[in-house]
């Protein structure tokens, strides 16, 4: 999980982190005080409850957002003061649902990834065509180039956005929930991808994700966030936790660690505070007490 | 195969769309120069194009003096307005986005109009400077009216087409208003718009606003397609998005409020001019607004032919045409199911 770029990468990242950043829309501040490191060369999962600030996140960090304070520095440098192609070069998002324009081909969305190297006039390369022919190659796109964007499958024009991603040749990837619109099979063939990805070319991905599972079986690295905070960030065995699950998504979970991944594994029992919860407390109040115990003792 | 460069047709298909349209045009021009009041046969046309200005020829005078620029005008102008369109159709991503729409032609011919028939001591070359800011202006009260967190097509054409309605109301007014003191033609003319008396006056004042405006169009076409794939996105690959919409839309004002300045306010070509296009070559706009530009005079030119030529010795002003084929062709637009209203 760990690759050396291959030489596909043409302005290699050493270092992506948000200092005291501070976020919000209009006047409603919704992270604050966020440092953030992006684990380079790995996968990283950012997870949490709707509304927690996750995407919020991810936004900021790839300059769609702009901070109320504190900054986004790569390499060092502040991209608010960067020009925008210079961080195109090095950074590719995939938003939510982007939408498809009529008529557009799997061919022309990946030529568009070529926009932040090419000059004022848009003129195109053999290094832009190697660049796109190189994207569909790995996105395992080539018979699909000149079909129209809408005519594909969920998972297929996902993977259509994420080779038009790659024809950018970034050494970082974020993506917003790529997954969530889409079945489970076409989820996994997602992921499976940006694994594939991570291996051989070493780019480093950062996605928003809401399947827990996916994200702890998928990626190297965990963010929580809760409430526009970091709750705990790390190896998905440490962050997936029935801990997590019940403060941060009040659920009440058992975590198994799956044989063949290792990797761990909830499975959702019941909502903490939920109504089978509080029936479930009431009875065992009632039991007690009719059976002489002091209330809130030991069962 | 992979890697080449894209397009959205096969290239056959693009060289026959191009190759026919250019076609027509030439056809258009030599049929255009010897329609009219003195029907002038293909053989004098050719001679007076060749042979030059002659004093006693009446066949050249015709040709030369007061067909041809105004043949050039109408080409001119059509094409504006067509890129126009199609520049606001992919910048607001709104189907039904178009410089007559959006008040823009409202307000440039409003200004105009005040500038010809109420100031007519007033430098001719400020014409379209003076059509440019009204133009501007009204395009930017139609988008303050309309936005709310975002603007709708819907809200945008319907506040465009009430700000058209004031500003029409309001050049009419000045029409009569001055009708007193000026040539009941001229004022007339500046109700609809029309290319009646245009000639190599307005051709010379025209030709730097054309040829700057359409360049500078064809060379920032593919931002258009950038910004098309959504704001996020766009920005995401490095574009900037707020200078490259105001740069369009720019562009876009100020072919529609020049054209308008020299002819007054022709309808419907920026609106339907797009559509067709995009109909028949897909939405690569590196391509839509070449072929726009070309359509769109193709229309005026022959909307021009028809409105001077149908009812002999009377001048029928082009504008009424443009209206005539462009607006059941909206009705026709609006009555479609939503989902193929779309850029």
């Amino acid at each position: 999980m760990n690759a050396q770029p291959t030489g596909y990468v043409t302005r290699p990242v050493t270092e992506l982190r948000a200092e005291d950043l501070v976020l919000g829309y209009d006047s409603r501040v919704v992270v604050e005080n966020l440092n953030l490191d992006v684990p380079m060369g790995r996968i990283t999962a950012v997870v949490g409850p709707n509304g927690c600030g996750k995407s919020t996140i991810l936004r900021a960090i790839a300059r769609l957002l702009k901070p109320k304070g504190g900054s986004v520095l790569l390499d060092g440098h502040a991209i608010a003061r960067m020009p925008t192609k210079e961080v195109a070069r090095r950074m590719a998002i995939l938003p939510q649902g982007p939408s498809s324009p009529e008529g557009l081909t799997v061919e022309r969305l990946v030529w568009h990834g070529r926009y932040p190297h090419q000059g004022f006039l848009g003129t195109s390369t053999a290094a832009d065509a190697e660049a796109v022919a190189w994207a569909l190659a790995q996105t395992h796109l080539e018979s699909f180039a000149t079909r129209l964007l809408d005519s594909l499958s969920g998972g297929e024009r996902q993977r259509a956005w994420i080779a038009m991603a790659l024809a950018q040749q970034t050494a970082v990837l974020l993506l917003d929930e790529p997954t969530t619109f889409l079945d489970l099979g076409h989820q996994l063939e997602v992921l499976e991808l940006l694994a594939e990805l991570n291996q051989t070319q070493g780019i480093t991905i950062m996605m928003v994700l809401h399947e827990l599972n996916q994200a702890a079986r998928y990626t190297d690295h965990m963010i929580a966030v809760h409430d526009g905070k970091i709750w705990h960030q790390g190896d998905p065995v440490e962050v997936l936790t029935e801990e997590l699950l019940h403060e941060v998504f009040g659920v009440r979970a058992q975590v198994l660690i799956d044989e063949q991944s290792g990797k761990p594994h909830c499975v959702p029992l019941a909502r903490s505070n939920g109504i089978a919860e509080q029936a479930k407390a009431a009875l065992e109040t009632a039991a007690q007490a009719a059976a002489g115990r002091p209330v809130g003792g030991p069962a | 195969m992979i890697g080449r460069l894209p397009q959205s047709r096969t290239t056959a298909w693009w060289l026959v769309v191009v190759g026919g349209l250019l076609t027509v045009v030439a056809v258009a021009v030599v049929v255009s120069l010897g329609l009219g009041q003195v029907n002038i046969p293909v053989g004098d046309v050719w001679a007076a194009l060749t042979g030059g200005h002659e004093e006693g020829n009446l066949a050249s005078r015709i040709v030369l003096d007061l067909r041809l620029p105004r043949l050039a005008l109408a080409l001119l102008v059509g094409a504006q307005l067509a890129v126009s369109g199609a520049i606001l159709q992919g910048v607001t991503r709104n189907a039904l986005a178009s410089p007559d729409l959006l008040g823009v032609t409202a307000g440039a011919g409003f200004v105009a109009v005040i500038l010809v028939l109420v100031i007519p001591d007033a430098p001719r070359a400020l014409l379209p400077f003076a059509a440019l800011a009204g133009g501007a202006a009204s395009g930017t009260i139609v988008y303050l009216i309309a936005w709310k967190q975002g603007v709708s097509p819907e809200r945008l054409a319907l506040t465009g087409i009430a700000v058209t309605a004031i500003f029409q109301a309001a050049v009419t007014a000045v029409v009569t208003l001055s009708v007193e003191n000026n040539n009941v033609q001229l004022a007339l003319q500046w109700l609809t718009g029309s290319l009646y008396g245009r000639g190599w006056e307005d051709l010379w004042l025209l030709l730097p606003w054309s040829v700057a405006g359409i360049t500078v169009a064809l060379v920032v076409a593919h931002k258009v397609n950038l910004l098309l794939l959504g704001d996020h996105v766009a920005a995401g690959l490095g574009m900037r998005i707020e200078q490259a919409r105001m740069t369009l839309v720019g562009i876009a004002v100020m072919l529609a409020a020049s054209a308008v300045s020299i002819t007054g306010t022709v309808a419907f070509i920026g609106l339907v001019i797009p559509h067709l296009v995009r109909l028949l070559i897909g939405a690569d706009h590196r391509l839509v607004l070449p072929v726009s530009a070309i359509a769109g005079a193709i229309l005026l030119l022959v909307a021009d032919d028809i409105a001077r030529t149908v009812v002999p010795s009377l001048e029928i002003p082009a504008g009424l045409l443009t209206a005539l084929i462009g607006a059941p062709y909206f009705i026709y637009l609006i009555t479609r199911s939503k989902t193929r209203i779309s850029v």
